[in-house]
């Protein structure tokens, strides 16, 4: 543990490429960012915008043909990125753990709730017997609400709902007593009535264990309901960061801005939404300058020859030159 | 008949659809649609919303006929599709088309844009000169370059995938358009820009247009009427105000108070209540009643509401 409201978890210019034969996608180029201790930070983006890369590079899960092939992860003062595999698959689990978008695919479709959770428990030795681990998954679903819990473990996964599932999925991720949780769009494949109750459960969740929560969304609404801090994603970069009310009741960089432009109010019908002039992103050209310049309507040649740095502005952090005068 | 008076282009009454279960589950047959009775008239969005399951897509294909009704019927344009052969039947297709959620999926990767729009003009009979001039009118429409023609579906963006997907279905000028969930596997900015589009088309092309979502704010900008299905029934109806502003099912309520309003959760276990209490209300509803016109332009499943008691405005906001 650090000390109090330090940092859990310290990503420091993290770059994980794709190089693929039509060329090399840099889909997480510089990103930088601290976790601190009980608190829950959003990661906030577009399809591409590389968070859920940040994520899986995080937990050095990046799939072929992706590396990472620089930067540093600070955990409980080692370089996660300089772990041997060994160490790396126990600390996944017990130091970070991690819960995806659609449980229906995390699980194996031909083993029982039970004998999965087992597993985990037994691989990180919170129970030695089946038996034991058999008490434990039954304790870990109650904590996770689940009303029924023995009806559970005895289901396959083809058996549950969608929300269940997930509720499953938290319970294994929470097995071993994870610092830090990673929830990557953990509610994307669900109804929103079930949405609702999953946000309630992590926030809840997060709080009683005093766990930290970086949790992807492409969500603002979610996003603004379960964060501290926010960062915001644009091909590959951090754009913005900062507290999430302050981000998202008063956007600095000119594509957060334009993002929550975009967002459909429901105060008002019929008026027309803004929308972000040009095209998304391809990221195999990516622009050499800002990556938001193209499309961005404060455009200025100083934008063009080289990426901004991330500026300290009024508490924050602004990846933009029209704040280079205001530091 | 409520709304603004105008025609219906399609009505279906008493319509119903069930799937048999999973084989080997013993389980009983789902009813997807279990007695709709709705309209659409000329000019008019009517937003269909609910959860996954509920059988608001089920409805979409059956309007179209796309899937067969076990019973009742649907009227287009004065005509009964469920008696029609299929010959005149795909007379009828050019009017009445449909726009997907996934446009890749959607979309003939082996064909370039403008095969794909100009497919769906072969019933038109057009001479190659007409059917290209009629392609590239849509294509403009829907705010789509010429350049584009040439492309594969692979070689578009998602926003871009869908322009096509909505040009193809309006190339034959339908009077009746179906989009099912059309901007769910897209990008929020792009999202917008397609909602966009949905209101201009809407305006200049006087379209009947059923629009399917399982998000409230989506459905709450375009429609102009809104249906909220349930277990395969439509349990509300009403005007978009009428249903937003003063909810009456305990499901449109459910619905509603789900919605993630951006407020911080501080008060998770007041909204949580309010949530089991509704969940609560919802199951304790007596058996299955028919919707009936509570005030002007507003119906709702309910045996017995207190409509006397004034309710306090948006309770979305709860």
């Amino acid at each position: 543990m650090s000390s109090p409201n330090g940092a859990v978890l310290r990503v420091e210019n993290l770059q994980t490429n794709f190089v693929t034969s039509r060329g090399t996608v840099r889909a997480v180029d510089g990103v930088s960012l601290e976790l601190h201790e009980r608190s829950v930070l959003a990661l906030l983006g577009e399809s591409g915008s590389g968070k859920t890369m940040t994520g899986l590079s995080i937990m050095r899960l990046v799939p072929d043909p992706g590396k990472v092939v620089g930067g540093h992860v600070w955990f409980d003062g080692k370089d996660l990125l300089g772990l041997n595999p060994e160490s790396m698959r126990l600390l996944r689990g017990s130091g970070i753990a991690m819960v995806f978008q659609n449980p229906r695919d995390r699980l194996d479709p031909s083993l029982t709730i039970e004998a999965q959770l087992a597993e985990v428990l037994l691989l990180h030795r919170v129970a030695d017997t089946r038996e034991a681990a058999r008490r434990r998954s039954i304790d870990l679903l109650r904590e996770v609400q689940v009303y029924a819990p023995e009806r559970v473990l005895k289901s396959h996964p083809h058996e549950l709902s969608g929300g269940l599932l997930q509720r499953v999925m938290i319970a294994m991720a929470l097995s071993a007593k994870p610092e830090v949780l990673i929830a990557d769009e953990p509610t994307t494949s669900l109804d929103v009535t079930i949405q609702s109750e999953i946000l309630d459960l992590l926030a809840s969740l997060q709080r009683t264990r005093g766990m930290s929560m970086l949790f992807i969304t492409h969500d603002i609404q979610v996003a603004r309901q379960v964060a501290d801090e926010v960062a915001i994603m644009y091909g590959g970069h951090i754009v913005e960061r900062g507290p999430a009310d302050e981000v998202l009741d008063r956007p600095l960089h000119p594509y957060t801005q334009a993002l929550l432009a975009c967002v459909p109010r429901a105060t008002d019908g019929s008026a027309r939404l803004n929308t972000i002039a040009g095209q998304p992103l391809n990221l195999r050209e990516l622009p050499r300058g800002c990556r938001f310049a193209p499309r961005c309507p404060y455009v200025q040649e100083r934008c063009l020859p080289e990426v901004p740095q991330l500026l300290d502005v009024k508490g924050r952090r602004v990846r933009c030159v029209l704040y280079e005068e205001q530091r | 008949m409520n709304g603004d008076g105008q025609q219906p282009i399609v009505s279906a009454s008493n319509l119903r659809k069930k799937f048999a279960a999973p084989w080997g589950s013993g389980s009983a047959p789902v009813k997807a649609v279990d007695g709709v009775n709705i309209h659409v008239a000329r000019g008019e969005t009517l937003g269909l919303v609910g959860e996954s399951g509920s059988g608001k897509s089920t409805l979409g294909r059956l309007l179209l006929r796309l899937l067969e009704p076990d019973t009742g019927s649907i009227v287009f344009e004065g005509s009964n599709l469920t008696r029609m052969s299929s010959w005149r039947l795909r007379r009828l297709r050019p009017r009445m088309q449909i726009v997907f959620q996934n446009p890749y999926s959607a979309l003939n990767p082996r064909m370039r844009v403008h095969q794909i729009i100009g497919f769906n003009l072969s019933a038109a009979r057009l001479s190659g000169v007409n059917r290209r001039a009629r392609v590239a009118e849509v294509l403009k429409l829907v705010g789509l370059d010429r350049d584009i023609l040439g492309r594969y579906p692979h070689q578009l963006s998602g926003g871009q995938a869908q322009r096509v997907g909505i040009a193809r279905a309006l190339v034959s000028s339908p009077t009746f358009l179906v989009a099912d969930e059309p901007l769910s596997a897209l990008d929020l900015s792009v999202q917008a820009e397609i909602l966009n589009l949905f209101g201009d088309l809407q305006e200049r092309l006087n379209l009947a247009c059923l629009f399917i979502s399982h998000n409230l704010q989506v459905v709450r900008h375009v429609a102009h009427r809104v249906a909220v299905m349930y277990e395969g029934r439509i349990v509300e109806l009403g005007s978009r105000d009428a249903v937003y502003e003063d909810p009456l099912h305990p499901y449109t309520r459910l619905l509603l108070s789900a919605i993630p309003t951006g407020a911080r959760s501080s008060d998770i276990a007041g909204a949580r209540a309010t949530r089991q209490r509704l969940k609560d209300e919802l199951r304790e509803l007596g058996p299955e009643t028919d919707l009936r016109e509570v005030r002007p332009g507003h119906s709702v499943a309910l045996s017995s509401i207190r409509v006397d008691t004034p309710r306090p405005i948006a309770l979305a906001q709860e």
